[in-house]
């Protein structure tokens, strides 16, 4: 993997590793927030967190 | 080899029981958990390209700690599950541990590792896929049940309400309602009363078929071993109240902890997965395993038996989809699932232990096997004591690899020396010396910095990556 899209890589998954945290701090509790009777947290934690960081993984590995 | 080692030693037996506990019991950590444990070989797998392990005395005895702490994690769940199934913790130590000797001796060992753990994931695929036909939902659509519940109750076929069922290890739960409970073997249970501002704490000596009866409010305290009968259909108690105060937990999680959890087990897969550099499908498809796996294993145990977390053990919750087979409809009895997931478990287990022995040949250890049959057999006296759970061995051990070999290597400790040692020998050895330090001393950190004690890896990691790039560029411009 190139440089550039390893840096690139790292940073979108530590990103997406700081989202749970972030979610119990902001006002309003988006996180409770329940689709399909689950709440937004366990769909991110269970489905969208672990796909999006196997897209920027793949997509970062493109990059030159 | 590097995709088998990859998946063999993430995240082995004691990781995947830990998960799955914490989702069926509504953790607040939980998906956070979940997610890091999922993304750790994404982020192994953009870590830089490493050069070989220094071999070096100190690297050696890292790899040894992390390894042994990690075996006695494991260890600590079969006999966990022993315990849970009527046998003794030893039996399944002597088992495991003859089994995970075996697959180092035999020929072609590197093949039969593979085969291990081909059947201990397929066996717990099965009991997944049994439990979701025999359901007839989907993992989501369980998950919406279980939070649809008015109170989380004994069900039917709990052996906490048929038989009885034992503690693995003391643990104190709290009554939101009256309830008898039934000494199913002689025991000693402490209970708390409150009344009013005033607690009162008397042990009761009881012998089998002796009754308890408790008040909302009160809290019990069981001894390992001791067996209780519970009645069915009242609250589980330790239990989140209802479906919903256990599916809407998550969003309550401390930030701080969120962090640590992260940092743990994140820099503790770095540092367990070097191997996985150039293997993207192995590295995403196990990152989607987990998720979907873990997840939709604690959604059925949570509907299947929410009183899977009472016996203080987190492979409780593993076993508890066992009990699907009870559902009408479906041939396979109980028992066969069980052995199912206690299969798994093993083979997880002998594919973690052959591939924990690869970092301690590679710090230099001259005859890896013998370290690597000393290190089982060790774990495996620790892990017949049942007084630490395994969470605790599995946290060190994920800690102290990310402090004292992830984090030197992120900060460039590969390939470069400071004096005469190895940079990554110095950094290692910094890092696991403010960890244990963190460890021995955490009880009298100042209030701030009291997340410390349950997360030393958040000192460790910074010091040894802060001496490494201080003292590596020192020791350039000293040239």
């Amino acid at each position: 993997m190139a440089e550039r899209g390893r840096r690139v890589a790292v940073l979108v998954l530590v990103l997406l590793l700081a989202v749970p945290p972030l979610a119990t701090v902001l006002p309003g509790s988006p996180a409770s927030v329940q689709v399909a009777g689950v709440t937004l947290l366990w769909w991110y934690a269970a489905c969208v967190g672990p796909l999006a960081a196997v897209l920027a993984t793949l997509v970062a590995r493109a990059i030159r | 080899m590097t995709g088998l080692r990859a998946i063999a030693a993430w995240p082995g037996p004691a990781l995947i029981a830990t998960m799955v506990a914490a989702v069926a019991a509504g953790a607040a950590a939980a998906p956070t958990l979940l997610l890091t444990v999922a993304l750790a070989p994404l982020l192994a797998f953009v870590q830089p390209a490493r050069e070989p392990a220094a071999r070096h005395p100190v690297a050696l005895a890292i790899s040894l700690a992390v390894a042994g702490l990690l075996l006695w994690a494991h260890l600590a769940v079969l006999a966990d599950a022993a315990a849970l199934l009527g046998a003794r913790r030893w039996q399944a130590c002597v088992l495991a541990t003859a089994l995970a000797l075996l697959a180092t001796a035999v020929p072609n060992a590197e093949r039969w590792r593979g085969v291990a753990l081909a059947i201990g994931v397929a066996a717990l695929v099965v009991v997944l896929i049994v439990a979701g036909t025999t359901l007839g939902r989907p993992p989501w659509a369980a998950w919406r049940a279980a939070a649809a519940r008015p109170a989380l109750v004994f069900g039917g076929g709990s052996p906490w309400v048929d038989d009885g069922a034992r503690f693995v290890r003391s643990t104190t739960v709290p009554f939101l309602e009256g309830q008898r409970v039934v000494a199913v073997a002689p025991g000693t249970f402490r209970i708390v009363e409150t009344d009013g501002a005033r607690a009162v704490v008397r042990d009761w000596r009881l012998g089998a078929g002796d009754a308890l009866s408790l008040r909302p409010g009160d809290t019990l305290t069981a001894e390992p071993g001791s067996r209780l009968r519970f009645e069915p259909g009242k609250r589980v108690p330790g239990a989140a109240p209802s479906g919903s105060a256990w599916a809407d937990a998550a969003p309550r999680a401390s930030p701080i902890d969120a962090l640590a959890l992260v940092v743990t087990v994140g820099l503790g897969g770095c540092a367990l997965m070097p191997g996985l550099a150039r293997r993207a499908s192995v590295a995403s498809g196990l990152a989607l395993a987990i998720a979907a796996g873990v997840v939709s294993w604690g959604a059925y145990a949570t509907l299947l038996a929410p009183e899977a977390g009472l016996a203080g053990s987190p492979v409780e919750a593993l076993l508890s989809l066992s009990r699907a087979a009870r559902w009408p409809g479906y041939g396979l009895s109980p028992s066969v699932l069980t052995a199912l997931v206690a299969l798994g478990l093993l083979g997880l287990f002998v594919a973690a232990a052959a591939v924990l022995r690869l970092p301690i040949a590679e710090a230099g250890a001259r005859s890896s096997q013998l370290w690597g049959a000393v290190l089982v057999a060790a774990a495996a006296v620790a892990a017949t004591l049942d007084g630490v759970a395994p969470w605790t061995p599995l946290a060190a051990g994920l800690g102290l690899a990310g402090a004292a070999v992830a984090a030197p290597r992120f900060a460039g400790a590969d390939g470069a020396r400071i004096a005469s040692w190895p940079a990554s020998a110095v950094g290692g050895l910094i890092g696991a010396l403010v960890f244990v330090a963190v460890i021995a001393y955490g009880a009298r950190l100042p209030g701030p910095l009291a997340p410390l004690r349950d997360a030393p890896v958040l000192a460790a990691a910074p010091a040894a990556w802060l001496i490494v790039k201080l003292l590596r560029r020192e020791a350039r411009a000293a040239r």
